[in-house]
């Protein structure tokens, strides 16, 4: 028998015990790396929103624990050297240190030497050697497995809240299936020409699919903006096209060339300004050549409305047919035309802007399918993640100069103004799915606002001029803008999940202004 | 050539001569074996204790026990060295011609007993150097080798302080063990004063030769030392040392200066003759820790602030064990 395995023999049963001593502690060791991140766990599930249960922390105090005891028993676990210091301590004089240093040498002394090692080894119970027990690591030990037994049994608002939501969140998805079937419907009832529609019912197609496969929200909802960013494109090349070909359409006749051209453009400004300035050739017209240029006229719009669609092609029919029955009259109604010039500038400027389609009906639906499926990802917060009461206070100052035309065609000026004000408001928490009209939004970098006030004393009618947007030509009346407004508003309601206080609500808002 | 029979035969050979001195030597055990430990090392030994506590005893019975010649000097203030190691003298020779003749001193023997050495001129004093480290006596130009083996077993008296030289700390370290003799029990004083009663009170034989020394020195010179027995000692005569980033706190609290390597060394001579006598084959921190305080004690220097609080080299030694730790 070699040296070192008559030196392993011996130390053999010393060895077992330490082991046992190493796998203890490192199990004691292990359940308090265990427990402190459980612990942790647990905590952060009653101090943060997140969907954490006392399974989670049970898995994180397993594997931790398991991780911990195979590292710590791996830095603890005796190799020979530690063996041989713990059986020297138990009063043998480094004896068995030193055979271990000399167990490849074969010198007389290191002969004599380890013969009286393992003889003494021999002779010595291997009971002597007490186990260690951690009683301090212990303690600890037991008192964190206490802490976690009692913090996981603790009732948890933040958990509650949470299974709440996620059942309103499951209601909410069941949404998604009605929605998908509204969209298909708008799309059918659209006024799309077949290759249009084929193709967006595509996207639609795909779209079902992948809200159907994908299991992760985030993914459902880059889905939908995939779609969306499709849908959009789509519609913008339709319109571009059809833009084009009522350009086309206006540029071949003389009266309406500059107005195809402008249109070509893309320039609303130069729109408007081509249409007035048809209107004015109108008046300036001399009774024997109306007739004449009122049905040129007629025609070039009634070809151009072949090529436009929706409200447009109503809008320049409606146009064509006036034209022409004023053409076979001899005489016309310039009120009546400017109204209807107006729209048709109107239309024309939606058209090219991309308002007011009927696609806006498909892409809000889209919308609404996102707001669903994002809400399945944040319930029950806000855009921006803030939740509760809020309250602001704000001062404002302004000035504004007012310049208008009334209904009866007399003509206006708004005195000067200016103002400061001061205000203070108390919200209740609101879901970024509510709108509600606030005129404060009016203004600003974005789009031109105004919006024209009542008639006053003198009859004029007051305009207010907000921010730095530009007052559009011309006013609107009230009543036209408050219709167009409430039934806005009350088709939004209808649509997105409005809770009941906030439609009273805007339906008590809407009553007050009429 | 080292036999399994020597090493087998050195405790018991120790213990033979033990138990002989034991005849003449009431108590001192520690002494005893301490004298023993560096006679086998081949170290010298510096004991301190008030006379009349049977240190010249003790040199005789180990004289008599290994049947070695043994010289006492009793050093006073006007000892020359010249009357330690010898001089050359001018005889007649058989033609009748003054010649000079070395006339060698009493250091010219196996077993000295400095005697109050301390009484000594550093003159004086200095004269046993030589022939402590190299065991050579140099006289007029001449070196001559001392017979082997050779001990010098000095011996100073810490009470009576006025008209003695204090051994400079190169001297001091050249004695491999300052030894403390302490008052002897009142049992042992009782049997010390029955055996001097005796008509012959001196019954040690002889057990052993000097060449019997020479032998177990040389077989204690193979007791293996294990590696963190051998990094403990090293660690302790480091930090010993007040200016050592090693230093323990209590060296720099306490010490001006640390032992030197030649400390060192002796604390592993001696740890194997210490290992050997008590039976065992390698060294041990015990034995380790049991020399430190005989290699130490005059190795290293109270400061002033040690002084001030009462506390003794062997005070401040124990400390530094116990701050420096096994390692294990």
């Amino acid at each position: 028998m070699t040296n070192k395995k008559q030196i392993n023999n011996a130390l053999k049963p010393y060895f077992k015990r330490l082991t046992k001593e190493s796998f203890l502690k490192a199990l004691i060791i292990g359940m308090i790396a265990g427990a402190v991140v459980g612990l942790v766990i647990l905590a952060l599930s009653h101090v943060l929103p997140i969907k954490i249960f006392f399974w989670h922390a049970l898995v994180g105090f397993l594997i931790s624990s398991a991780a911990a005891i195979i590292i710590a028993y791996n830095l603890l676990k005796p190799n020979v050297h530690k063996v041989a210091a713990r059986v020297d301590g138990l009063g043998l004089n480094e004896k068995v240190q030193t055979m271990l240093e000399l167990q490849d040498e074969e010198g007389t002394f290191a002969r004599v030497q380890r013969e009286d090692a393992i003889n003494t080894l021999t002779t010595l119970p291997p009971r002597l050697l007490k186990l260690g027990f951690p009683k301090r690591l212990a303690a600890v030990c037991v008192a964190l497995m206490v802490a976690f037994s009692l913090i996981g049994f603790l009732p948890n608002e933040h958990r509650q809240e949470l299974l709440e939501k996620e059942k309103q969140l499951l209601e909410e998805l069941e949404k998604v299936e009605d929605l998908l079937e509204k969209l298909e419907e708008e799309i059918e009832e659209a006024d799309l020409s077949p290759e249009l529609k084929e193709e967006v019912m595509e996207i639609v197609e795909e779209l079902k699919e992948k809200l159907k496969s994908e299991k992760s929200t985030s993914k459902k909802l880059s889905a939908i903006n995939e779609a969306k960013e499709k849908f959009e494109e789509l519609l913008k090349k339709a319109k571009e096209l059809e833009l084009e070909d009522i350009s086309d359409s206006l540029k071949e006749n003389d009266n309406t060339k500059e107005l195809g051209e402008a249109i070509e453009e893309g320039d609303t400004e130069k729109v408007k300004e081509e249409l007035d300035e048809i209107l004015e050739d109108i008046k300036d017209l001399e009774e024997n050549e109306l007739s004449e240029k009122l049905q040129e006229l007629a025609e070039s719009f009634e070809n151009a409305s072949e090529n436009a669609s929706n409200d447009l092609k109503e809008s320049m029919k409606e146009l064509a047919n006036k034209l022409k029955e004023a053409a076979e009259k001899g005489e016309i109604d310039m009120s009546e035309l400017e109204d209807m010039f107006d729209e048709l500038g109107e239309k024309l400027e939606e058209a090219m802007t991309g308002e007011g389609t009927e696609i806006d009906n498909i892409d809000q639906l889209l919308e609404d399918l996102k707001k669903v499926q994002s809400e399945s990802e944040n319930p029950g917060e806000n855009q921006d993640g803030s939740k509760g009461k809020s309250e602001g206070q704000n001062e404002g100052e302004g000035e504004g100069e007012g310049e208008g035309q009334d209904q009866d065609g007399g003509e206006g000026k708004g005195g000067e103004g200016n103002g400061s004000g001061a205000g203070k408001g108390e919200g209740k928490e609101t879901k970024e799915d509510v709108s509600i009209y606030d005129p404060s939004l009016i203004g600003g970098d974005g789009k031109d606002e105004y919006v024209p006030g009542k008639k006053d004393e003198n009859g004029n009618v007051q305009k207010i001029e907000l921010g730095e947007a530009e007052l559009k030509e011309g006013t609107v009346p009230y009543d036209e803008v408050f219709q167009d407004y409430l039934n806005k508003a009350r088709q939004a309601i209808e649509r997105e999940s409005v809770p009941d206080d906030i439609r009273s609500l805007i339906e008590k808002y809407f009553s007050s202004l009429e | 050539m080292i036999t399994e029979k020597d090493i087998y035969g050195f405790h018991d050979l120790v213990g033979k001569i033990s138990k002989e001195i034991a005849k003449d030597m009431v108590g001192q055990t520690d002494v005893i074996e301490g004298v023993l430990i560096a006679m086998i090392s081949g170290g010298n030994i510096l004991l301190e204790g008030v006379p009349g506590l049977g240190k010249t005893r003790l040199v005789r019975t180990i004289g008599r026990v290994f049947d070695l010649p043994f010289s006492r000097i009793q050093f006073t203030p006007d000892l020359m060295p010249a009357d330690v190691v010898g001089t050359n003298i001018v005889v007649k020779d058989e033609m009748g011609n003054s010649v000079f003749k070395f006339q060698p001193g009493p250091i010219f023997s196996n077993i000295v007993l400095a005697d109050e050495i301390n009484r000594a001129t550093p003159k004086t004093q200095s004269a046993l150097l030589e022939a402590m480290q190299e065991h050579t006596v140099t006289v007029g130009g001449v070196s001559r080798k001392l017979d082997e083996p050779f001990f010098v077993l000095a011996t100073q008296n810490p009470i009576e302080q006025e008209g003695t030289y204090p051994l400079p700390e190169a001297q001091m370290d050249r004695f491999m063990f300052k030894l403390l003799v302490k008052f002897p029990s009142p049992d042992e004083l009782t049997n010390i004063v029955r055996m001097t009663q005796k008509k012959n009170d001196e019954t040690a034989d002889k057990v052993a030769t000097g060449e019997d020394i020479l032998k177990l020195r040389e077989v204690a010179r193979g007791v293996p030392v294990a590696d963190p027995v051998m990094d403990y000692a090293m660690r302790l005569i480091t930090r010993t040392h007040p200016d050592l980033d090693e230093g323990a706190p209590s060296s720099k609290k306490y010490l001006r200066f640390g032992a030197s390597p030649r400390g060192a060394q002796a604390l592993i001579s001696g740890a194997k003759v210490r290992a050997l006598m008590n039976g065992r084959y390698n060294v041990s921190f015990e034995d380790i820790e049991v020399l430190s305080y005989s290699v130490l004690r005059h190795r290293i220097a109270l400061n002033f602030e040690a002084m001030t609080e009462g506390l003794t080299s062997d005070m401040v030694i124990e400390r530094i064990i116990s701050e420096t730790g096994r390692g294990v």
